[in-house]
């Protein structure tokens, strides 16, 4: 695989504020990345300077190993769907996708059968006759798609393009998309704040925070050896506790954070022989499983800084145990899975 | 720089924005800011160019009858303010707040002074109180000439404008602080003092505002039945246009900016506040209570008002249908045959009026779409950009006169000496001068900042990526400007056209230095004709203004609607159904 899309010391200001810092990345070809953060982080910012929708202040785009820093939006050769869709009302399903397709000088015959395809790709055909307010939000999204892959351009942009949707049809759309990328082996940057579609979608996540880049791997990489709390925390659950550095010797000032997801701690009954004592502090039903909030008993042979534990533990395993509110069970920490991180401070900062 | 690198960064597309928008800086340049360059520096030169400070105003403030004009115009815009507001505040308050009956007659009928020059109001009161006056001859005696006649006359010539703001401002509040208020056994008087009027604050500081530029500024009427009581707009007339004073010009002509740069920055400001203060979208509708002392009061008000604006018209419709009032009370056309007439030259300055309204209205609504598009919907040249927007709201503190004064200083002069560099510079634009198109210019410029508003905040409305997603897909923006942006403010886009075209139809004040006798527009040719006496030819060119502009209105009104109908598919049906209930 050969890289498509670099951006190099990315850095963006508007007047004093500082969207990006100095964020460099790459997409292969036909890698499909995510851009990940929560709200404000830059990453459509990154994603419309890649486009060329917005000039950088400081850094360059590469796309095909060329400079294109300056070159216009017309001339990148993409395909951008907006988190708004920025479908053209006026236009008819079919009129959107040719538009594009007219302007670019496209024999009239060519042009239809480019339209069919493309309404074909995305399975929308039925509605190429109708007005995108007439469709439904799944159904703009498509159409969105498929304007954007007309032109059959080299890479794809995608804005958040899943958020206008709701939870049970942003599933079902998730999993066509991916195929969809794959099928067409399309380079695409994906926008998206939430961990779980990035996770499910990306060959390759950016994590974002504050204007800068935290992290950059592959979803096992980042699930399992988050680089810092920030990204531990941020993608899917996680336990973190503080402890005294001094309990493993060295430099008594400093903080260690100890880290470990829910699925890594296994619950024991209160009569196991090994195990923390903790108290069941609350319940949570989620259909297969049930996530415990757990809290450590004074009596317990370890001593943590007060966090409260979080756990998920199977609905067989639940009512097997008989766990209840404010009962005592036991859990044991697979070690192995403990992730570690040095900090100044008492609390664990995400950072 | 290769030529091919060159063109990569930057699209043909790209290159032709950078065009227009430094076309429209070069225009606005030339047509605006060198002109009120010009009057200000008339202000503080003597005729021949030499530069005299203050010396213009000293002898302005040593002139008795001049300020003797301030104080008059004053006076009149403080009471025509207070009456017009007071009165456009009760009709609102009646169409919004009450159920009486035939709402939708009173609102026509208090829209139609817009339909003529404010002339006609002055000429109007004339024919029914003047010495051979309808009514004077059925034995009222009510001298209406002078001070009493020009309060009358701009409070007609007002009350629409100001109606129309405080509609808007009445028609929007929210039912549950009136719930809330009789809840704790507020009275419902109280609760007009205490929710009603802080509500419509910000629509009551802008009606106020509005009216005060307008009555200080008009030229009309005080033209039209000020005898001889001198205000501000007719002292500048008899200056430039009887002695051609224009250094005396440019002093009067500044100090009726004043009060219109007040009110600007009054109401910029107060727009700010009122954006803060919007009602939520929680709000609820206002529910009307029952009350039937309240809806025969203001039954009674609006008729009393819409019989008051009615008889203006009445008044005109007898005069130009009847020989001779009261002499010869005989139905006759002959009024409408211009051609036995010398003065005025008769029915060509309509067909010039209606020449140079449709000229304006297409090409004032194509100049402030692709002024409004620039600024809001392009990326190039943000600098230019901003200052193309802050051209555009100049106009706004501009009284028609003052660029009527300017552009007549600025395009009469054949060249410009620049003493410095000892060289003489033809002026390029003299050969505008005395033409229809510096009439278009001036009615353009003196329009723009209104209908620049509408033209933006249609614009806004629009997502900003269908720009981008047209970029992404190479299409040029004049294509998505022609297909998609324009389609879906096509209602903004046919309702600045009108106001174009009504404005032009029935505005003197900006043409009045302008015209020339070749090219003359019928609203002025009413000047002449009441300066002659000739009271029946301006009756019924007035009447033929009035006619125009009110088919011109009904078309426009069928059109949008049939717009609005086919437009409604491409509403989200969120939307339409708030449409719909808009309309319900
Ligand atoms: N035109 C602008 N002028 C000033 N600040 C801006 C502008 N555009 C973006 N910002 C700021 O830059 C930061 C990053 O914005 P960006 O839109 O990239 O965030 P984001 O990561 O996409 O967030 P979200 O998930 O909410 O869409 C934000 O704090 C935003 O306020
Ligand atoms: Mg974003």
């Amino acid at each position: 695989m050969s890289e498509l899309l670099r951006a190099e010391g990315i850095t963006k200001k508007y007047g004093s504020f500082t969207a990006l810092d100095n964020v460099s990345m790459s997409a292969e070809e036909g890698e499909f990345v995510c851009l990940l953060g929560p709200s404000g982080c830059g990453k459509t910012t990154l994603l419309r300077i890649i486009a060329g929708l917005e000039n950088a202040t400081e850094g360059k785009i590469y796309i095909g190993g060329e400079d294109a820093t300056k070159l216009h939006p017309s001339k990148r050769n993409f395909g951008i769907v907006f988190q708004s869709y920025a479908l053209f009302p006026n236009l008819k399903v079919w009129q959107n996708i040719d538009f594009g397709l007219k302007c670019k000088k496209v024999p009239k015959a060519e042009r239809e059968e480019r339209i069919a395809e493309v309404l074909d790709l995305v399975n929308i055909t039925d509605h190429k006759d109708k007005y995108p307010s007439q469709l439904s939000g799944g159904q703009q999204q498509r159409v969105a798609i498929a304007r954007a892959l007309a032109l059959s351009p080299k890479f794809l942009l995608l804005d958040e393009p899943l958020s206008a949707l709701d939870a049970k049809v942003r599933q079902k759309v998730r999993v066509e998309l991916k195929n969809l990328q794959n099928k067409l082996g399309i380079t695409t940057i994906m926008v998206t704040h939430d961990q779980e579609e990035a996770l499910t979608m990306a060959d390759k996540i950016v994590v974002m925070n504050n204007a800068c880049i935290k992290q950059i791997g592959t979803p096992n990489e980042v699930y399992d050896h988050p680089d810092s709390p920030f990204v531990a925390d941020f993608i899917g659950s996680i336990n973190m506790f503080t402890t005294n550095y001094n309990e493993d010797n060295d430099d008594p000032n400093r903080f260690k954070i100890k880290a470990i997801r829910p699925e890594n701690i296994e619950v024991l009954p209160n009569t196991a022989p090994e195990g923390v004592k903790v108290k069941v502090i609350n319940i949570e039903f989620h259909g297969a499983t049930y996530r415990l909030t757990l809290r450590l008993r004074e009596d317990s042979a370890v001593t943590l800084m007060d966090n409260d534990i979080t756990v998920d533990v199977p609905t067989s395993v639940f009512t097997e145990y008989d766990i209840k509110q404010g009962g005592h069970i036991k859990v044991k920490f697979n070690d192995s899975r403990m992730i570690y991180y040095n900090t100044d401070k008492e609390q664990p900062v995400l950072v | 720089m290769s030529r091919s690198r060159l063109t990569d960064r930057i699209s043909p597309a790209e290159i032709l924005q950078r065009l227009i928008i430094i076309l429209s800086v070069v225009c606005f340049v030339f047509f605006l800011i060198v002109p009120i360059i010009t009057i200000f520096s008339g202000v503080v030169t003597d005729s021949k160019g030499n530069y005299v400070g203050m010396e213009n105003f000293r002898s302005y403030f040593a002139n008795p009858s001049l300020l003797t004009a301030i104080l008059n115009s004053i006076k009149i815009s403080v009471v025509t303010t207070l009456i017009s507001v007071t009165i456009a505040y009760m009709l609102a308050y009646a169409m919004n707040r009450t159920a009486i009956k035939c709402k939708a007659v009173y609102k026509y009928i208090s829209m139609l002074p817009l339909f003529v020059p404010t002339m006609v109001h002055g000429l109007a009161l004339t024919y029914l109180f003047g010495k051979k006056g309808i009514l004077t001859s059925m034995g009222v005696d009510f001298p209406v000439a002078g001070e009493v006649g020009i309060v009358i006359a701009e409070v007609i010539y007002t009350l629409p404008q100001a109606y129309m703001v405080l509609m808007v401002a009445l028609s929007s509040t929210d039912y549950r602080l009136y719930e809330a208020a009789s809840a704790f056994g507020s009275s419902s008087v109280r609760s007009f003092f205490s929710i009603t009027l802080p509500g419509s604050k910000y629509g009551l500081i802008s009606a106020a505002t509005l009216c005060f530029t307008l009555s200080f500024t008009d030229f009309g009427a005080p033209q039209a039945i000020g005898a001889n009581y001198p205000v501000l707009s007719t002292s500048i007339y008899k200056y430039v246009v009887g002695q051609q004073n224009f250094q005396m010009g440019a002093v009067i002509g500044v100090l009726l900016t004043i009060p219109a740069v007040i009110s600007f920055a009054i109401d910029r400001i107060s727009a700010k506040k009122a954006a803060n203060n919007e009602i939520s979208s929680k709000a609820v509708a206002y529910k009307i209570t029952p009350s039937t002392g309240r809806d025969i009061f203001y039954q009674i008000f609006c008729t009393v008002v819409s019989i008051l604006i009615l008889s203006i018209f009445l008044a005109v419709f007898t005069i130009a249908f009847i020989k001779r009032w009261p002499y010869e009370k005989v139905f006759t056309l002959e009024h409408f045959d211009f051609s036995s007439k010398l003065v005025g030259s008769g029915i060509s300055t309509f067909i010039f009026s209606i020449k140079m309204a449709a000229i304006t209205a297409i090409a004032g609504t194509l100049a402030v779409f692709l002024t409004a598009y620039m600024v809001y919907k392009t990326r190039p040249m943000p600098m230019l950009r901003k200052t193309i927007h802050f051209c555009s709201m100049l106009p706004m503190a501009l009284p028609g006169m003052v660029v009527g004064l300017a552009y007549i200083m600025f395009f009469n002069k054949p060249f410009f000496d620049i003493e410095a560099l000892q060289i003489r510079v033809m002026n390029p634009f003299n050969v505008l001068y005395q033409t229809m198109w510096i009439m278009v210019i001036a009615n353009i410029i003196h329009m723009f900042s209104t209908t620049y508003i509408t033209a933006s905040t249609a614009l806004k409305k629009l997502d900003k990526e269908y720009e981008n997603a047209a970029d992404s897909m190479n299409i040029p923006f004049y294509k998505i400007m022609a297909k998609v942006s324009i389609p879906m403010c096509i209602t903004a886009v046919l309702e600045t056209a009108q106001y174009f075209f009504l404005n032009s139809m029935t505005t003197i004040s900006a043409l009045v230095f302008l015209y020339s006798p070749q090219s003359k527009p019928a609203a002025l040719s009413l000047v002449s004709m009441e300066d002659n006496g000739d009271f029946e030819s301006a009756a019924a060119m007035s009447l033929i203004i009035f006619a125009c502009n009110v088919g011109m209105r009904i078309i426009y009104e069928i059109v949008n609607k049939t717009l609005a109908k086919r437009m409604s598919r491409w509403e989200n049906p969120k939307q339409a159904e708030k449409t719909a209930k808009k309309a319900a």
